[in-house]
């Protein structure tokens, strides 16, 4: 009987660490926005130099995604109400830009729904 | 890969140095209590080492150079602990009191499975986890308090995210994995703090009760795995009961112990801060003719305050709330405007009664076998930080009825799993009769 109790208990241990492993394999899968904001932005980054700020600009749509894309720009702290000279601009792919005329496009990731943009001011 | 070696070993010989301290200061004569406490003393010390590396500007390559050198003379030292922990020789794999909670642990890993998201909740990727990646970046932790960061609440003390920074470290990357496994073995160090606690009072039926009052909690359930600090802060609320309530005396070691795990609660959360202000103040009321505990419980309290003093004076900014007061007249007119006693009174009614209503049944219950409990310094310490967080609530600016809707919830959560503990240990004199099995002293 005793033996029955501790071949139980060790079983349960064993699913319990089967269970963990299998979340961890299962959850690497699945992309959340996070990853995909990640996979659109960090091409980007290589045209962005150390010491220039860098701002942010959304239509109405992503307006709400600004905390998401400074978690991805992370340790790079982004500028939200000034506009600086370069920006991360995020648009639907069927978005007309707006409010940025005087900005050129350096770079561009076209990867999933949206449009992520390094945008630069022409001077 | 050697580099994450010594990082692991660094911590493995840090936990057996802890686990040697717990063992000879505290009252507490259970293994896997000692085991539990030491577990969550070693979180709080990794991440005060990180901060602290942080601070002097060194990288993580320093830190391990230091917990080395200063781990060395101390595994020596240690090194009847070691056995005592690596060997299963002791363990006892037959005992029902294992199997009770290896179900419980089974049923929260199963949820955990079903429903942890890989990035947590808001709070979660928008500050903690973004806190985290700025220390783990140590260049630029300070960037934390720039003023564009006001949305991540940078004036919230740093453990959760030193201790995942840390970890980050660890692992050289920030894999969302480590945030998401911290808040798991969170979810599932509670119940077992609570399980072992009441199970080494003999109190074996109410360790059971417990496990599935935390099993049928969807309120805990889905803030244990928001990969959020609010959890982490009730864990060591819920220790500092535990630990007061195995204190057999005001002077004995214990309390250093004891003064350490309520001090750390300060660098969780600034509602930390209060309530370690809070329990200290009426430990000290109580025992204000005891020197020796009141040198003991200083000496206890010393080293994470003194953390968490730094961290206020040099780098935080001003709390919301703190900032947002004009004066004493404006803190007064917040006082006494009567239309937000009654949102706040119907906002606690309401989530008591929808989110906790086994803390009103369990505290009836209490109230006719044992009300003098009710009045004991823990729970006195619960009711004031329940007041305190009440006056804030009252002096908070913006909309109040939205953040009542946000926040009410966790801050009832801080004290939910101390409030189980405390009520069913108040129960203890009903709990006459229990199967043997449970009711003995049992290791992890």
């Amino acid at each position: 009987m005793r033996v029955q109790q501790k071949h139980i208990n060790i079983g349960l241990l064993l699913a319990i660490v089967v269970i963990l492993v299998s979340k961890i394999y299962y959850i690497n899968r699945i992309s959340f926005d996070i990853d995909t904001l990640d996979q659109q932005i960090t091409p980007l980054k290589k045209y962005m130099r150390a010491e220039t700020p860098i701002g942010y600009h959304v239509n109405t749509q992503y307006a709400g995604i600004y905390m998401a894309v400074q978690n991805v720009m992370a340790p790079r702290i982004l500028y939200i109400n000034l506009k600086p000279d370069t920006l991360i601009m995020i648009r639907d792919k069927t978005e007309k830009v707006k409010g940025i005329e005087d900005y050129q496009v350096i770079a561009e990731n076209t990867l999933g729904e949206r449009i992520v943009s390094l945008i630069k001011k022409i001077k | 890969m050697i580099h994450t070696l010594i990082a692991l070993l660094n911590v493995f010989v840090l936990y057996v140095v802890i686990y040697t301290a717990v063992h000879r200061l505290s009252a507490i004569n259970a293994q896997s209590l000692i085991k539990l406490t030491s577990v969550v003393l070693l979180f709080t010390a990794l991440s005060i080492l990180y901060y602290l590396m942080a601070v002097i500007n060194q990288d993580f390559a320093g830190l391990l150079i230091f917990m080395t050198v200063v781990n060395i003379p101390l595994a020596y030292f240690c090194r009847s602990s070691f056995t005592e922990i690596v060997s299963f020789n002791g363990v006892n794999w037959n005992s029902k009191s294992r199997f009770w909670p290896l179900i419980a642990l089974l049923f929260f890993t199963l949820y955990f499975f079903l429903f942890a998201s890989k990035y947590g909740g808001w709070d979660a990727w928008a500050m903690w986890n973004l806190k985290a990646k700025l220390l783990y970046y140590s260049s630029g932790w300070k960037n934390l308090f720039l003023d564009r960061m006001h949305f991540s609440s940078p004036d919230y003390p740093l453990m959760l995210p030193a201790t995942i920074a840390f970890f980050w470290s660890v692992v050289h990357n920030t894999s969302p994995f480590v945030p998401m496994l911290f808040s798991y073995l969170v979810f599932i160090l509670i119940p077992l703090i609570i399980y072992y606690s009441l199970l080494n009072k003999g109190l074996g039926l109410f360790a059971c009760l417990s496990l599935v009052i935390f099993i049928t909690d969807r309120t805990y359930r889905s803030l244990a795995i928001a990969q959020e600090s609010d959890v982490l802060f009730s864990m060591l609320i819920l220790l500092v009961v535990v630990h007061y309530s195995y204190l057999k005396k005001a002077s004995d070691h214990h309390v250093f112990l004891l003064a350490f795990i309520c001090a750390s609660s300060g660098w969780v959360k600034n509602e930390g801060i209060v309530f370690s202000l809070l329990f200290t103040l009426c430990f000290l009321i109580k025992n204000y003719k005891d020197r020796l505990a009141i040198l003991k419980y200083g000496g206890g309290f010393v080293i994470p305050m003194l953390i968490v003093i730094s961290f206020k004076w040099f780098y935080a900014p001003a709390n919301s709330i703190v900032a947002h007061q004009h004066g004493v007249s404006s803190f007064r007119a917040h006082l006494l405007a009567p239309a937000k006693y009654m949102t706040i009174g119907k906002a606690v009614i309401d989530m008591i009664f929808t989110n906790y209503l086994m803390l009103p049944i369990l505290a009836v219950v209490v109230f006719l076998y044992n009300a003098k409990f009710l009045l004991s310094l823990p729970l006195m310490v619960i009711y004031l930080l329940m007041g305190a967080y009440f006056v804030a609530y009252l002096a908070a600016p913006g909309d109040l009825n939205w953040l009542l809707s946000t926040s009410l919830i966790r801050l009832v959560e801080h004290v939910f799993p101390a409030l189980i503990f405390l009520l069913l240990f108040g129960l203890k004199g009903i709990s006459q009769t229990q199967p043997l099995h449970l009711a003995g002293k049992q290791d992890i």
